[in-house]
């Protein structure tokens, strides 16, 4: 059993994991890209409310069982199958996104691969212990999420400056609205994959509300980093590919802590591990619902889908460029489909057709 | 698979298992009326050894034949000699007894040893006369009496060396179970304190002992406690660690989830809280179930200084832990890959030293840490005089000649020595720095900081995936619980300490103040 609690802090953390990557929303709408971010967790809210709408449809269902009770054997296992490899890109796609990461600025001689390699096995070792460990060290690694977001904040207060808000609302609504879809989409609803471990809350869980307070902590979060960045980097912050961090650069406390970013990253690495292993579980527990009971053991299945992880995130997105581009351009209507339009489309069906689950 | 790899190595091991003592012959062969035929049986079943005593004789009154049948060395003689042979010899204790018909009749006529139990068969006989009690055969009566005289020698009380303390009782467990459950009924005095026995080890047949508050444990606990011990099927015990090997959950590489001590005030603090001793015969090192990670950092002394400076020193040995985990590691990632880090002076310091070195710093570091390795263990091993004679000449050569010859640098060998000395402040997990060094060396030395923190990940996720007998080993950091964590890091003064730990006993924690187990803790 997964507590109400650990739920929704392995939501807020991993939500905050993806305050390292806010670029393409920077590059969008500039130093206005927090409006964006106020205006995608309003979406995220509304999205969230949907899939709260289908848990109470269908009470104790994951994402597998739901699909199948509305769409039945055959198109559900199909729509299962499409879930599967979406959770699988998110996956790989993060692992590439970090790995690239550290290539870029950590550790510039080492071959990414080598880097992908040892964090899917990390992630797999993580995985393997077990998906009620993940949720147990929920709490952590939110309290870590929230002080590197804190400590940061209030170490670069000097070095903010208001006036790098200025001016509000520059940029037209058609960007409000690429913007406000692309960060709901790609940093918010990726918490679908929570849907998965619904059969492992406890019975009187309200989802609903363990969703919405998980999107807050991560929303409140992800403000306060872009606030930070904005504040410390100006009009800048559309140039740079990982904001974040270049403002971590920045502090320097009494010339004995000047090189925190480097702590910062790792400290980083830790949350998208924890991240990636969520998404790892989940695609472990779509494959167990959707193609119940083949796959009883625990190591195959965990190896596997390691492997096939670590070589789509080798394979895919070959450059460092490539992914952030993807991401902007392509990803955020693929992940709007997966997030948004299909749990909408299931909700629409399953109350035109009043289904609910035998609960027997 | 792995399964039927575990069925066929168990089903190799029952077929090539040696016959154990409860597998010889006589185990269930009844005692005979006939004196003759039973002590033919005994000669039969301990062979020629030349430490049976067997010993006839007839009674004073009756003249009805007798023997006594004992282990030389395993009782005590003069005992036997006062309670047993002389009122059977030299006079009853009822002033005209008859020829006795039960053995009830010759206990009530004879016997002025206190703990006195009837046997049946050859294999009570076995088992009490190889635990220290003497068998009494009577002509005529198909059964035996087996009389307590246990009286081998045994070492005396001692301050444990393994557990030295500044302040506080000097008292340790020795290898007899019976003084060291007396040890603990000294400091419990509480007749809710339980002692259940057990007799495991075909071949040792080692009785182990089971300790707890009834109105303080956990049923599930003790349930599970119980089971577990039942479950040991092996030929010998010989210490207190073949049991924690066969009842520990799962499986780790570094750490153990099954405390142990051999100071009685430790296990009784233990017992107090709720938790259980498992006491082996033959043992002086008592374990403790469950326990937590965070315990490791704890003394009985913390409870005995003032509460601040056992604060301080609970931090202190955090501290260490970590510095015995990390400061290697991280002197061959920073050295190695991320050089920007360090501060320019002390960059040119470490590069001047390292920089006439043959090898690598991470190649430098697994040498350092195996010849130390060495150095502890025959240190250890030798009588006290010869170790330090060793110990002096590995300082003489790892500190002065290593470096100076050039083939060490002399920050690796800072480096080394801190993490060396960190480690034994937290003796309990000595052996898992170590090993965790390692594995963290490895991976720094190939990935630097990035493969450091994977590492330390891992460590993490490992240890938070374990439990003892049921409860997160990680309990209060993994379930996050903030009021338990800073109550296992700091330790408040008595006045402020109302709450037991850790929900581990039957009562809630939160509900549950001293006064409520006899005001132990005022």
């Amino acid at each position: 059993m997964i507590a109400n609690r650990q739920f929704v802090f392995a939501i807020a953390s991993f939500i905050a994991s993806t305050t390292l990557f806010t670029a393409y929303i920077a590059q969008i709408a500039k130093h206005n890209s927090w409006i964006i971010l106020l205006l995608a967790g309003v979406l995220s809210l509304l999205v969230i409310l949907l899939y709260s709408g289908l848990t109470k449809r269908f009470p104790k269902a994951g994402l597998m069982q739901i699909h199948s009770a509305v769409y039945g054997k055959k198109l559900g296992l199909f729509l299962n199958i499409l879930y599967i490899v979406f959770f699988l890109l998110l996956a790989f796609s993060t692992t590439r996104n970090v790995s690239n990461f550290f290539i870029t600025y950590i550790m510039p001689e080492t071959p990414i691969n080598c880097i992908i390699l040892f964090m899917t096995a990390a992630c797999a070792f993580a995985v393997g212990t077990g998906m009620k460990n993940l949720f147990r060290n929920a709490c952590f690694f939110f309290l870590l999420a929230a002080s590197i977001t804190l400590t940061n904040f209030f170490l670069l207060i000097p070095k903010m400056h208001l006036s790098n808000f200025l001016p509000l609302l520059q940029i037209g609504w058609d960007t409000y609205c690429q913007g406000t879809l692309s960060v709901a989409s790609v940093q918010f609803c990726e918490i679908i994959a929570f849907l998965s471990f619904l059969p492992f809350l406890p019975e009187n869980t309200n989802t609903g509300r363990a969703l919405i307070y998980g999107l807050l902590l991560g929303i409140g979060i992800n403000l306060l980093t872009f606030v930070q960045d904005i504040a410390v980097l100006g009009v800048s912050v559309s140039y740079l590919s990982t904001p974040s961090y270049e403002s971590v650069r920045l502090i320097h406390v009494m010339d004995v802590f000047t090189r925190l970013e480097i702590l910062y990253a790792f400290l980083m690495l830790v949350l998208h591990i924890f991240k990636i292993s969520i998404l790892y579980c989940a695609i472990i527990q779509c494959i167990r619902d959707a193609f119940h009971p083949r796959f009883s053991s625990n190591l195959p299945l965990v190896l596997s889908v390691g492997i096939v992880i670590a070589l789509c995130a080798i394979f895919f997105f070959s450059t460092g460029i490539h992914l952030p581009q993807w991401r902007r351009n392509t990803g955020m209507y693929v992940f709007s489909a997966f997030e948004i339009a299909l749990p909408l489309i299931t909700f629409l069906i399953a109350l035109c057709r009043r289904k609910t689950l035998n609960k027997n | 698979m792995m399964r039927k790899l575990t069925e066929i190595l168990t089903d190799l091991k029952r077929r090539h298992c040696v016959p154990g003592m409860n597998d010889f012959p006589e185990k269930d062969v009844a005692i005979s009326k006939n004196i003759d035929v039973n002590l033919k049986i005994v000669q039969d079943l301990f062979g020629n050894s030349e430490d049976v005593i067997l010993r006839p004789f007839a009674f004073q009154q009756t003249k009805t034949r007798g023997a006594l049948v004992a282990i030389d060395g395993l009782i005590s003689s003069e005992r036997v000699a006062l309670d047993i042979l002389k009122p059977m010899m030299y006079g009853s204790i009822q002033e005209s007894p008859s020829r006795p018909r039960t053995m009830q009749e010759v206990q009530k006529a004879y016997m002025i040893a206190g703990e006195v139990k009837e046997g049946k068969t050859f294999g009570d006989l076995a088992e009490g006369c190889l635990s220290g009690d003497v068998a009494l055969f009577v002509d005529g009566i198909a059964s035996i009496l087996i009389i307590n005289t246990k009286g081998y020698p045994k070492r005396s009380i001692e301050d444990p060396q393994t557990e030295s303390v500044l302040r506080g009782p000097r008292e340790g467990f020795i290898e007899n179970k019976r003084t060291n459950t007396a040890l603990l009924r000294r400091k419990i005095k509480n007749p809710n304190l339980m002692a259940e026995s057990v007799i495991i080890g075909k071949k040792t047949n080692t009785e182990i002992t089971i300790m707890y508050l009834r109105n303080m444990v956990s049923d599930t606990l003790l349930k599970e406690v119980r089971t577990r011990l039942s479950a040991i099927h092996t030929d010998d015990i010989l210490d207190s660690g073949y049991i924690e090997q066969c009842i520990v959950d799962g499986y780790s590489p570094f750490f153990t989830t099954i405390a142990n001590s051999e100071k009685p005030d430790a296990v009784a603090a233990k017992i107090l809280e709720g938790r259980v001793a498992i006491i082996v015969d033959g043992s002086p090192t008592v374990l403790i179930v469950p326990t937590f990670f965070v315990e490791n950092f704890h003394t009985t002394e913390d409870y005995y200084i003032a509460p601040i400076f056992a604060s301080a020193l609970r931090l202190v040995r955090l501290l260490a832990f970590l510095i015995s985990v990390t400061v290697l590691p991280f002197y061959v990632a920073l050295g190695t890959y991320h050089q920007e880090l360090i501060p320019t002076e002390l960059l040119i310091t470490m590069a001047v030293a390292e920089g006439n070195t043959p090898f690598p710093a991470v190649v430098e570091a697994f040498i350092m840490i195996i010849v130390f390795e060495i150095l502890k263990e025959a240190g250890v091993r030798l009588p006290r005089p010869a170790g330090q004679a060793v110990s002096m000449v590995g300082a003489i050569i790892i500190g002065e000649t290593a470096v100076s010859a050039g083939i060490i640098g002399a920050p690796m060998v800072i480096s080394v020595a801190m993490t060396a000395v960190s480690a034994f402040a937290v003796p309990s997990l000595a052996n898992a720095s170590t090993l965790m060094r390692l594995f963290l060396l490895a991976l720094a030395g190939f990935l630097g900081g990035f493969g450091m923190t994977l590492g330390i990940l891992c460590i993490f996720f490992h240890l938070s995936s374990l439990s003892s007998f049921g409860i997160p080993y990680l309990y209060p950091l993994s379930p996050f619980q903030p009021a338990d964590l800073r109550e296992s890091i700091l330790r408040r003064p008595p006045r402020l300490f109302l709450f037991r730990t850790f929900g581990i006993s039957k009562c809630s924690p939160r509900n549950q103040r001293p006064s409520q187990i006899g005001g132990t803790q005022k």
